[in-house]
């Protein structure tokens, strides 16, 4: 009866739960945010000329030495670019990995799966199916943030920063914004799963607070759909 | 509609769990097929359309069903497809709006 009262109070005139409703306003907030960034990253992508560049690219050899020459880049840069068939032309070659980053989007994907199974459990009182697939979820996300610190690194050790350039800047804050999510979400994620565990596990209100973690999680999913798509697969 | 009937509808629409595992493999075949037409397929001017089209697929996908907008309060709907919409907006307005000046420059 207590618990019945407490959901009661949680309702709007309009039916819908308020704590429901400011979840789906913070994540339209969040489609402005990244929103911003995908076009802040689509302008300066446009506008790069020397290496690293995302994607195999002709320059011109006489403008690599003068870059080379005047500092704009460095060997490191140098090496990602070598003498094509045609003269004067060099080919530098793309520093994203598209097979390696599919592999960390199949991940994610997967943990949205697992992260819909768990939200199941919640709403339908299995409390061991619902722990099973929460923990699954934080692995798979613990896992895709593996994937994205290897990537990071290998673009350090390629010549790409955020003080490379604008690209470089563009690049890390978009997809460094969306790991911070990522994290944030395993952090959520596991402090659910830490509670299921007391003696009152979660509540009064299981299926609802990991419904909740679960919009959370599949938006960042969502998000991560839309950059796989216009930063690795949409050609430079 | 009373909050009975509320909570009813809610459990009426919800998936299986192998539904919900179908959909995951169908959002696996869509970023295969992603993936082919970006690398081993030339599809020429065809290529971001097409990416685009499979990008929005997967997007409503997870929205609709993992998230379960397809069954929630109309609201709901409005507010995030709301949101969309003008993210979209700011997004096609700043990249109109600067490539342009770039264009200049160059």
């Amino acid at each position: 009866m207590a618990a019945a009262e407490h959901q009661v109070e949680h309702h709007t005139t309009t039916g819908i739960d308020s704590r429901k409703l400011l979840m789906w306003i913070f994540l339209g907030s969040e489609c402005l945010f990244f929103g911003s960034l995908i076009a802040t990253y689509l302008i300066f992508k446009g506008e790069i000329d020397l290496p690293p560049f995302p994607s195999e690219t002709l320059v011109e050899t006489a403008y690599l030495e003068e870059a080379l020459a005047s500092g704009e880049i460095t060997e490191v840069h140098k090496h990602l670019c070598h003498e094509s068939d045609e003269a004067g032309i060099s080919v530098c070659e793309g520093i994203f990995d598209i097979p390696l980053t599919s592999q960390s989007t199949f991940v994610l994907l997967m943990s949205s799966v697992a992260m819909v199974l768990a939200v199941y459990g919640a709403q339908h009182n299995r409390p061991m199916m619902m722990k099973s697939w929460l923990l699954a979820t934080m692995v798979l996300g613990l896992i895709f943030l593996g994937y994205q610190v290897y990537e990071f690194r290998t673009f350090g050790q390629e010549g790409l920063t955020l003080e490379t350039s604008q690209f470089g800047a563009s690049f890390f804050v978009l997809t460094g914004f969306h790991g911070t999510h990522v994290a944030v979400g395993v952090l959520i994620l596991g402090s659910l799963l830490l509670a299921s565990f007391r003696r009152r596990g979660l509540g009064s209100e299981p299926g609802f607070q990991v419904e909740t973690a679960g919009l959370y999680w599949h938006f960042v999913d969502i998000v991560w759909i839309v950059i796989f798509t216009v930063l690795y697969l949409i050609p430079a | 509609m009373s909050m009975h009937d509320d909570h009813s509808v809610e459990e009426e629409h919800g998936l299986q769990p192998m539904q919900y595992v179908w959909i995951g493999v169908l959002l696996t075949v869509i970023t295969i097929v992603e993936l082919g037409a970006s690398l081993w397929v030339d599809l020429g001017n065809a290529l971001i359309p097409v990416l685009i089209v499979l990008s929005a697929v997967k997007f409503y996908i997870v929205v609709a069903f993992y998230m379960h907008l397809r069954f929630e309060h109309r609201l709901l709907s409005q507010v995030f497809t709301g949101s969309f919409v003008l993210a979209a907006g700011v997004l096609i307005a700043l990249i109109a709006l600067f490539w342009t000046d770039i264009t200049d420059i160059i």
